[in-house]
């Protein structure tokens, strides 16, 4: 069983295809990288797995579980999360608010909206849970490293600390599989050293799953496990870094035919 | 600050307040403990706007509506038969209207019900626009409130509207009511929940995909907003003692001058908007004497009626460029703060 499948998924936009027929297995616990040059689909990929839009065509499962065109704030309580390739964190809200908002999902999720809602204005029960989340919260922050700037306005921070924040918050949903859009856009090489380490580690002890898109092949290269790289909508490849890395059809996807047959 | 010191300070601030309204109304006259009373009033409206407009994020331009069919809805219910039989000429009042008389506690709560279903009614469909969209269909509510108003002959008299409503409204009603709204509110706006509210303020999507079921929680807030507009509307009909339709005081105008208080105070503040009702019910007062004849260095000027309006927004506009953010931004007041302002005065 895979975490995460996605079966002959189409999307099209009236009469551009973004994505066609594309099939995806991602394992449990395993770095997956989605690679492609600019336009091929990848996030629109994304936008389908977290239910921001509708595939024209095909299904996706998680654990089995087809969740094709589901509310996006149910897919996350099923447990997926992501983060944003052009950051969107919650600006006027302090970091560790940031965080403590994913888990409001953990007590007020369906039905139990309501009765939250009167707790709320009560205050009966509350201060105990609310603690439990603030602990949660710095808890995660820590292991991102940014403990230090719990109280500070997120939108006070610097780009790749905001990067960071995002993976943050999209883990602190309770998620197992977190879809991570361009996650080193816009750091520096020792940042982004850094943030394959982190990407590592929260792995490794949180039991995730992730799946990323990125344009660094460094780091997709020395991180990811398995790669799928799409063009135009299709998949074009698929395997151990390796392998796509010697891809003939990789390699035109990125430098052209010509590179292919005279550059070398 | 310790913790325990701002509570006994809230503990000491909070009889102080009373006090002073207590002596505000033995020692002024009725004149100005009305315009007090009206504060408290402007208070309630203001802070259930901030909570639907300045800290969910939904555009609403409905307020008025639920406002006006509070004050319907109380207006009825504490009418005497009597009053009720003479005022009622075009058509006579349905059935279970035309004989019930309650206390203005509970006409008061049934108002707030009434426009908290209201309310939710509006919201449930219209909530799934956004922004402008949304702003314009509860625009358009209003405007339906008003248009019943004037033409349900049986129910709300139609032009000739309520008048001789018992003179219930005081200072503690109306103060009384804005502790609840502003404990209400304060209290669900540093939840958990209300940190969902705004968080779908600062970005939708976001908020969507980290879990939150953002039309729900939405129509959550818009509901306890009706229902705040719904108490203030009650007080206000019995502050006013008519309900004319024809007039603008119910109508699309009391939204804006809400709007303007939030602005004023801070859009997403509550302690924002409780200072700018104040300044808005003081200004509006005090300006009065504008419209009055006025001797100026020997010359007579006639009074000019509407240059009170004129003048007041000149101060608005003033006011929007030295605090584009309101008076408080986005923050409330705190003991912390207050202790802050008066270190940062003396030391110059």
């Amino acid at each position: 069983m895979s975490l995460l499948t996605l079966e002959n998924v189409t999307m099209k936009f009236g009469g551009l295809t973004a994505v066609e027929d594309v099939t995806l297995r991602v394992e449990e616990s395993e770095i997956f990288g989605l690679i492609g040059p600019n336009g091929a689909g990848k996030t629109t990929v994304f936008n389908m797995v977290t239910g921001h839009y509708k595939p024209t065509a095909g299904r996706i499962l998680f654990r089995d579980n087809e969740i094709t065109a589901l509310q996006p704030d149910k897919i996350t309580r099923t447990g997926i999360a992501r983060t944003f390739q052009n950051i969107r964190l919650f600006k006027d809200l302090t970091v560790l608010e940031n965080v403590m908002v994913s888990q409001h999902h953990t007590i007020a999720s369906n039905g139990k909206a309501v009765t939250w809602f009167f707790k709320s204005v009560s205050r009966l029960g509350y201060s105990e849970k609310e603690r439990e989340m603030r602990n949660k919260a710095l808890e995660l922050l820590s292991v991102l490293g940014l403990e230090m700037l719990a109280n500070e306005k997120s939108s006070a921070l610097s780009y790749g600390s905001q990067r960071l924040l995002e993976i943050a918050r999209a883990m602190a949903t309770g998620a197992t599989l977190l879809l991570l859009d361009e996650p080193a856009a816009g750091m520096n090489a020792s940042e982004t050293a850094g943030l394959v380490d982190t990407i590592r580690r929260i792995r490794d002890d949180f039991g995730l799953t992730v799946l990323l898109i990125e344009h660094d092949m460094k780091l997709v290269m020395g991180l990811c496990e398995r790669i799928m790289v799409l063009d135009h909508g299709r998949t074009i490849s698929e395997g151990v870094p390796a392998f796509v890395q010697k891809d003939v059809r990789v390699i035109e996807a990125y430098l052209g035919r010509e590179w292919v047959t005279v550059g070398k | 600050m310790k913790k325990q010191t701002k509570i006994i300070l809230t503990l000491i601030a909070l009889p102080l307040i009373a006090l002073l309204l207590f002596l505000s109304q033995e020692l002024l006259n009725s004149y100005y403990s009305r315009i007090i009373t009206l504060i408290g009033i402007y208070g309630i409206m203001a802070v259930s706007l901030t909570l639907v407009n300045g800290i969910s994020g939904v555009f609403s331009l409905g307020h008025a509506g639920f406002i006006a069919l509070g004050a319907y809805t109380s207006a009825l219910l504490t009418l005497s038969p009597e009053q009720k039989e003479m005022t009622f000429l075009i058509e006579k009042l349905v059935w279970p209207l035309n004989s019930i008389q309650i206390p203005f506690f509970w006409a008061t709560i049934i108002a707030g019900l009434v426009a908290a279903v209201f309310a939710f009614l509006i919201g449930w469909p219209s909530l799934r626009l956004t922004g402008d969209y949304f702003a314009i269909a509860t625009l358009g509510f209003s405007e339906i409130i008003r248009i019943f108003a004037l033409n349900l002959n049986s129910i709300t008299n139609g032009a000739l509207g309520l008048k001789a409503l018992p003179d219930h409204t005081n200072v503690w009603w109306a103060w009384g009511w804005l502790l609840v709204t502003v404990a209400c509110v304060l209290s669900l706006a540093y939840s958990s929940f209300g940190r969902a509210l705004r968080a779908i303020r600062e970005d939708r999507v976001a908020a969507q995909a980290m879990g939150i079921n953002v039309f729900k929680h939405q129509l959550m807030a818009f509901v306890l907003g009706g229902f705040f507009a719904g108490i203030s509307g009650s007080l206000y009909g019995h502050w006013l003692s008519t309900i004319d339709p024809r007039t603008n005081t119910f109508g699309i105008l009391l939204t804006f001058n809400i709007l303007i208080m939030i602005v004023l105070g801070g859009l997403g503040s509550i302690t924002g908007a409780i200072i700018g009702g104040a300044l808005f019910a003081f200004l509006s007062e005090w300006l009065r004497f504008l419209e009055g004849p006025i001797n100026l260095l020997g010359f007579k000027i006639m009074g000019i009626s509407g240059m009170r309006m004129l003048v007041f927004s000149g101060l608005f506009v003033i006011i929007m460029i030295f605090w584009p953010r309101g008076l408080m931004g986005r923050s409330e007041f705190s003991w912390d703060g207050l202790v802050s302002v008066f270190k940062r005065r003396y030391k110059r």
